[in-house]
């Protein structure tokens, strides 16, 4: 029988090493595995990008709740795995008011943001939100322009779906926070 | 001298079946072995509750029996391996058409995606985990992956290139890309 051997693995990185050579690159470290982002968004998707942003931090400033970061803020997952979400709110419970640090943390943000672009297939993106719940995210929302859809992704319940009447809620992580979907998307 | 990889630390699918292809409760999860539930002391495969082994067998008959009576292809329970790229999931039950594993005798081993995969969720099951592997099913070239989750009665299918699409109690189950003519109400697999 032949003896079975793996292939030589690519040089695999930890989250510093990671954060060290690709802090300022859209990029994700998958399993040690570095992978490219598409370079830069259409207009169409950083737009919406933008919208969300404010939205969800003009929320987050008047309810004095946390913080909302956008540009793919690095997510520590575990040791090999970085994910950077497109928007993502994290509470002043797990990181306190002040400015915040310019380096790779633990901060587990409360809520993630995926907008999906039409590159986007939903595989890829269930690897992320599984990613996302794994590292102690409590709610993983995925915007889907093209289908004007939002779909909600938590630890133990089914997804929710909200369409683009639908009224955006996420009580357990933004009490108080209502928005119809479709202001996203105007 | 061929070199080794550390014993337990890393498996290939060829390794892990070869070890492990006849236990249930047991997957490959990019390379390390993962026994579902906890980790059984005695080394025998995790034994799952009553409920999901009804649900389960449930699901195994209302798919079967409308897959026996339209002569579509085969139905496949208790952990059947399916490789992905980077894994050996164990699927619950599983659905395979005749056109991609013709019909006549069952081979030892499936070696194709199979059409659709039902995960039968049960109360240990996280769904960090449970997206992991739907996202590896789809990525694969599974059509469509069925999650029934006993505790909340409802259905969700899961697709390549569409919003998981939530059913419950009150809905009717259709599978129209895999199953054409398949319309089984949600409750039938919960009652």
């Amino acid at each position: 029988m032949t003896p079975t051997t793996l292939a030589a693995p690519p040089a695999l990185l930890t989250a510093e090493e990671f954060f060290e050579r690709y802090a300022h690159k859209r990029a994700e470290l998958v399993d040690g595995v570095v992978i490219e982002e598409e370079p830069v968004p259409a207009a169409r998707r950083g737009e919406i990008c933008a919208e969300i942003t404010r939205i969800l931090g003009n929320f987050a400033k008047e309810s004095k709740l946390g913080r909302v970061m956008s540009n793919d803020t690095m997510v520590r997952i575990r040791d090999k795995t970085v994910r950077g979400p497109d928007v993502l709110f994290v509470s002043y419970t797990r990181l306190p008011p002040g400015p915040a640090p310019d380096k790779l943390t633990d901060m587990v943000p409360e809520l993630a943001i995926e907008v999906r672009s039409p590159s986007n297939d939903w595989p890829d993106i269930f690897g992320k939100v599984s990613d996302y719940l794994k590292a102690g995210v409590t709610a993983v929302l995925v915007v889907d322009p093209e289908q004007a859809t939002g779909s909600v992704y938590r630890g133990s319940e089914i997804p929710q779906i909200f369409d683009n009447g639908d009224v955006l809620t996420i009580p357990d992580v933004l009490p108080g926070f209502a928005v119809p979907l479709k202001a996203f998307f105007a | 001298m061929t070199p080794t990889v550390p014993a337990a630390a890393f498996l290939t699918p060829d390794e892990f079946l070869a070890k492990y292809g006849d236990c249930s409760g047991v997957e490959l999860v990019r390379g390390r072995v993962v026994w579902s539930g906890e980790v059984p002391a005695t080394g025998d495969s995790a034994v799952p509750k009553f409920r999901h082994g009804v649900t389960c067998v449930k699901a195994s008959r209302l798919i079967g029996d409308f897959v026996a009576a339209h002569d579509l292809g085969w139905v496949a329970s208790h952990d059947t391996f399916v490789r992905t790229t980077a894994s050996v999931r164990g699927a619950d039950v599983l659905f395979v058409s005749y056109a991609k594993v013709p019909k006549g005798k069952a081979p030892e081993e499936l070696t194709v995606p199979p059409d659709l995969v039902v995960e039968v969720k049960s109360p240990t099951d996280k769904n960090a985990e449970l997206f992991e592997k739907i996202g590896e099913y789809l990525a694969v070239g599974v059509t469509a992956v069925l999650v029934l989750d006993p505790r909340l009665a409802a259905a969700t299918v899961y697709r390549n290139d569409e919003l998981p699409q939530v059913m419950h109690n009150g809905d009717e189950l259709a599978i129209p890309d895999v199953l054409p003519g398949f319309a089984v109400p949600v409750k039938a697999f919960f009652e």
